[in-house]
């Protein structure tokens, strides 16, 4: 929203040291953001008024030879084409150096010295749209410079001073206003600076006693209108609207139509009330607000028609004549030839008023008001600013009759408020004259009694804005100034934390991840439905209603499929890297969290091992709950059912799985070379040890021995048995170790040469060497028996 | 006789110069200092002088033995020192150490949570799942507010819940969930995703991570709330940063601020960033509204608090110089390990 400082001062004396840059800084910290100043007069820098005092044609063209007087800018030669020009006129001219738009130029043009025809040219005499003035001096047939018919000012005058566009504008965040419905008209805001800066709000304008008429009206309906006006104004002429207030209108945005249409814009943008002129002999009365029947709908002036069926309309005995709070339609519009106008001044349903507009798919500076809740006593005010400037402009018209329906005038609000209360959320005192200072300046009335304060919201801030002892306080502080507070440190009793004091486990999984090499990625929660087939559990999953793409409308059950995206993202960057992510998950339509990494590189083998080094140093170095891998797992899914484990809690839930990623996942997820081996772990079904669960061991006293062993045997044969049948050989055996395998040459097809190492020790003495000869002979045979195992 | 002594000093260092092996150092120790050496074999012939002189050539000599060893035993550690040479170009970049990284946004979350730990705040965390009671009831947005029906929470058509259920648009929601575990003081930090429907440029994604601070007490004077912004903002930043609150209004806050910092790219003199003004708006805060208190079970006339919620990939991008909100789902590793 746009708001002129020269039109504030109608309504208070702001200082004239305060720049606007100060006011734009006050008024961000104090109410609402302000986003910037404009100043409207800098774009007609070079233009002043000048005077034509001679026109000749230039032979064989359509131009002129136009002296224009230009004041203390001299008398100045311009050749000029416009039809209008005649001597007598007053218009805008634009000395060298100013910059304008000429129709057709496309580009801004800057004004030169120029030869034309052999003449000189010292200017050129402007058309409003060649200036950015079209709002102001409305293009009506045909097209010619501005003619300054009704502007008090001498030739040579700044243009920008003599139309009033020497003026700052602020640029409002309209979004910061949504819970300030009275701030959106420059009464409102006056109001504001007069609370800010201690100032005092002029007067504003009264009705006085309007004749009463009771026809006007039929029953509007309580349920979508607070409060309906209708006043007729007799012996009226459809004009232009003053200058003055065009420029206005036009410095807030607004284009200038016709002083009908003008007045009810300059209201509305002056007290926040919108309003609407009937051309009276288009009317049959009463006027009256319902819904919408079916089969209704609204002509409106660009020639659409929209249904408004059950939306809230102002109908006469005819028809429905606008949506109401959101637009007029066509019929019964103001014309030049109009001279009774019928004006409805009303309030409506806030709620209703936002549905209507968004099923028109209408935004308008209306709607955008009565949205936010405007006060039913807020027509008293834009009737009387109405009433006064009809008696301004045009003193020959005639309020006749007015009618006021009133179904739910807006109640004051009322409120106690204690000083202690304030005192506590603020951190520091304020005296009862203090606050009440302050709030009587935003219109409430203010009762001590003893700590409380008794209040009295005004209406304008009674539709929802105020209503607790909390939005006193924010009315105290933000007059107060945020900035002049000193710091208080909260005080808190010491007292036990609601939960042992350690790092989630999402943390600790991400970290311990990071410290074996993986890097961190975070991927969408919704999936590509083509990735569907690679995983567990493609049921049953939750849907978007308005998703990113149709294609993606599903939300993930795993995380593996969108990492090995991110795999495929990067391989073309290096050979060999990890990434993992822990994040939530959905499957069955239920959240859950989950844990995943990746691993490409050449060679299944080592990637396998190094994922299950992962996994095991996760279970190790989080101290969780003991998992068991159990070889295999079958149905559908990213992983070759030929290289996975199982991960199952104690309790025989599953947890997850590691595994190899088989070819069609690969190719579904763009992997183009290289292995991956990927694991995903619920997180939500890992246990941690309410500690550390580490128990010391000794060390050994004595030295350990030990020996290395080989043995080709079949690929049947896991590693996993033998190591099982090896440990509990001889009660001297402390461990046994992988050493490495080999396949390829020298091994039969479908064998292995296995190597081992088997550690000795005894806690009393140490071993002999017969003594681990002997266990070495039990190892070979036992090799021997359980696997056929041939020792290398 | 002293002669000799000058003279055989000279023919040791030349023959020690001359050696290259340890053998051939050996062979002078045996030569000189030996038993049949001919440093011993001088000290023999001391006999055949007169006491004077004996005496004065016995203390050349011996000084000549001492000397004779130490240059010995120098050039054996000399010869040994050369043989370790290796020939390496200092110069060449360091080798690459294989560690992962956390993501920035992750890193940055956590650095927060040891601030916030600092304080005694604990680190909660809800689900990204939610309904429109915690997203919008609870956090006292009106029946009829806007900001429920608009498009940009991202809505769940197939829910077992019956009531309508959504991927969380913000966290503000899940601060009740917590709150209703147990009754106040509450001190917690809440980080997590948040899903929006947006059209994504390089300054809009539609998953974006916030951190929120609440602490709810009974007596919070709203400077107070300095405290939560001051410590996200330092440890972000490093160092202190000027901020500032104004007035703004959210449904679940009362009053409610807009929490700017001096801009760090001008340093507070206006810049193209922060739109000439100096100020750039970082975080919303405020005093949790008396209904959003009450959804949670807590007693608005008893307690009262203080929250703020800030955008981590907003403060991320300002403090690395990120221009592109996108990077952080994209995951180009490239991007990625720029922030280990
Ligand atoms: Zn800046």
């Amino acid at each position: 929203m746009k708001v002129s400082i020269e039109w504030l001062r109608d309504y208070v004396d702001l200082p004239p040291d305060l720049t606007p840059e100060r006011i734009m800084h006050d008024l961000t910290l104090s109410t609402v953001e302000v986003e910037g100043v404009e100043y409207p007069g800098r774009a007609l820098a070079g233009l002043v008024v000048g005077a034509v005092t001679a026109v000749e044609p230039v032979p064989g063209t359509h131009l002129h030879r136009v002296m224009v007087d230009a004041g203390a800018q001299g008398q100045r030669q311009v050749v000029c084409g416009a039809a209008n020009v005649h001597v007598g006129m007053r218009s805008v001219l634009a000395l060298p150096g100013a910059t304008i738009a000429p129709k057709g130029a496309g580009a801004p043009l800057k004004v030169d010295v120029v030869e034309m025809r052999g003449l000189r040219s010292e200017g050129v005499l402007c058309a409003a749209d060649e200036v950015g003035l079209e709002a102001v001096f409305p293009v009506s047939g045909e097209r010619g410079i501005i003619d300054l018919v009704d502007v008090v000012a001498s030739p040579g005058d700044d243009l920008a001073g003599v139309i009033g566009f020497d003026d700052a504008v602020l640029e409002i965040d309209n979004k910061s206003l949504t819970n300030r419905p009275d701030l959106w008209g420059h009464v409102g805001l006056a109001r504001e600076f007069a609370a800010i800066y201690g100032l005092v709000l002029k007067p504003q304008p009264q009705s006085g006693n309007l004749p009463e008429r009771t026809d006007l009206l039929g029953s509007p309906d309580a349920a979508l209108c607070n409060r309906f006006t209708a006043t007729v104004f007799e012996n009226v002429e459809v004009t232009t609207a003053p200058l003055w207030m065009r420029s206005r209108l036009a410095r807030v945005g607004q284009r200038s139509i016709d002083l009908w249409v003008d007045l009810t814009n300059y209201v509305m943008f002056a007290t926040g009330q919108p309003s609407h002129a009937y051309d009276q002999a288009e009317l049959s009365f009463p006027l009256t607000v319902r819904s919408g029947r079916a089969g209704e709908v609204l002509e409106l002036l660009d020639g659409s028609a929209p249904d408004v069926n059950g939306l809230p309309c102002i109908a006469d005995g005819t028809d429905v004549l606008a949506a109401a709070g959101v637009m007029g339609g066509a019929r019964s519009g103001v014309s030049d030839t109009t001279r009774t106008i019928y004006l409805e001044m009303a309030s409506f349903d806030a709620t209703l008023v936002r549905r209507s507009s968004q099923r028109l798919g209408l935004r308008t500076e209306a709607s955008a008001r009565f949205e936010k809740a405007v006060d039913s006593q807020r027509i008293d005010l834009g009737l009387a600013h109405m009433v006064d400037l009809v008696r301004t402009i045009q003193p020959q018209a005639r309020v006749t009759g007015h009618q006021d329906v009133v179904n739910k005038p807006t109640q004051r609000t009322s409120l106690t408020v204690d000083l202690s209360f304030i005192e506590a959320r603020l951190g520091k005192r304020f005296g009862a004259s203090a606050v009440t200072r302050a709030l009587t300046a935003l219109g409430f009335d203010c009762r001590e009694a003893g700590d409380s304060l008794h209040l009295t919201a005004p209406t304008w801030r009674s539709t929802g804005d105020i209503s607790l002892p909390a939005d006193i306080v924010e009315e105290v502080a933000r007059l107060h100034g945020y900035d002049n507070f000193a710091f208080v440190p909260p005080r808190i009793d010491l007292q036990r934390l609601p939960r042992a004091r350690r790092l989630p486990l999402d943390r600790r999984l991400r970290e311990q991840l990071v410290a074996t090499g993986l890097q961190e990625v975070f991927t969408y929660p919704w999936t590509d439905e083509a990735l569907l087939p690679i995983t567990m559990a493609p049921d049953d999953l939750f849907e978007l209603s308005a998703p990113p793409s149709p294609a993606q409308r599903f939300l993930r059950p795993e995380l593996v499929p969108g990492l090995l995206e991110v795999v495929a993202r990067n391989q073309h960057l290096e050979e060999a890297f990890g990434v993992f992510e822990v994040g939530a998950i959905f499957p069955g339509r239920r959240e859950a969290r989950s844990l995943a990494a990746a691993l490409i590189g050449d060679d299944p083998q080592s990637l396998f091992a190094r994922a299950k080094g992962v996994l095991e140093s996760l279970v190790r170095n989080l101290h969780l709950h003991p998992i068991q891998l159990r070889v295999g797992r079958h149905g559908q899914g990213w992983y070759d059912e030929h290289a996975v484990l199982t991960v199952v809690a104690a309790s025989g839930e599953e947890v997850g799985l590691l595994g190899r990623v088989n070819a069609r996942a690969r190719r579904a997820t763009g992997i183009k070379r290289g292995d991956v081996v990927a694991l995903e772990l619920r997180v939500d079904r890992l246990r941690e040890y309410a500690t550390r669960e580490n128990r010391y061991t000794p060390l050994p006293i004595y030295p350990e021995t030990g020996f290395d062993l080989t043995f080709v045997l079949a690929d049947s044969v896991l590693w996993q048995s033998v190591y099982e049948a090896l440990s509990p050989v001889d009660p001297t055996v402390r461990a046994v170790h992988w050493l490495g395998e080999y396949r390829g040459k020298g091994i039969e097809t479908g064998h292995r040469a296995l190597s081992l190492r088997v550690t000795l020790g005894r806690s009393d003495r140490t071993l002999t060497a017969e003594e681990a000869e002997s266990v070495r002979q039990t190892v070979i045979n036992r090799v021997r028996a359980d696997f056929a195992g041939v020792q290398r | 006789m002293s002669e000799s002594v000058d003279t055989l000093r000279e023919r040791l260092q030349t023959a020690l110069s001359a050696a290259t092996s340890g053998e051939a150092v050996e062979q002078i120790r045996v030569d000189f200092l030996g038993k049949k050496g001919v440093i011993t074999a001088l000290l023999k012939s001391l006999g055949t002088l007169d006491p004077e002189a004996r005496r004065q050539a016995g203390q050349a000599i011996n000084s000549l033995k001492v000397d004779a060893q130490a240059a010995i035993d120098e050039r054996k550690e000399a010869l040994l020192d050369a043989a370790d040479g290796v020939v390496i170009d200092v110069t060449m970049p360091g080798a690459s150490v294989a560690v992962g990284g956390l993501h920035p946004i992750t890193r940055m979350m956590y650095d927060l949570d040891d601030a916030f730990a600092a304080l005694n705040f604990e680190v909660y965390q809800g689900p990204e799942i939610s309904t429109e009671d915690f997203e919008f009831d609870h956090m006292n947005f009106p029946p009829d507010h806007p900001a429920r029906e608009s498009m940009d929470t991202y809505w769940i058509g197939n829910a077992s819940d019956n009531r309508p259920t959504c991927l969380r648009p913000h966290l503000t929601g899940g601060s009740v969930r917590r709150m209703l575990q147990g009754p106040p003081p509450y001190r917690f930090v809440y980080p997590g995703h948040v899903y929006r429907n947006e059209t994504t440029d390089a300054r809009h994604e539609r998953a974006f991570v916030q951190y929120e601070a609440l602490i709810v007490d009974r007596d919070v004077p709203f400077t107070a709330g300095k405290l939560l912004i001051d410590t996200i903002l330092e440890t972000v930043f490093g160092r202190p940063v000027k901020t500032r609150m104004r007035a703004g209004f959210f449904p679940f806050v009362e009053p409610g601020y807009e929490i700017d910092m001096e801009c760090q790219v001008c340093g507070g003199k206006g810049c193209s960033l922060c739109k000439h003004v100096g100020w750039l708006e970082v975080m919303p805060g405020g005093v949790p509204h008396p209904n959003v208190l009450r959804a949670a079970g807590v007693d608005p006339d008893q307690w009262t608090g203080f929250y703020v919620n800030v955008g981590l990939d907003r403060l991320v991008m300002m403090r690395y110089g990120i221009d592109d909100v996108r990077l952080f789902h994209g995951g180009d590793l490239r991007f990625l390990r720029q922030f280990r």
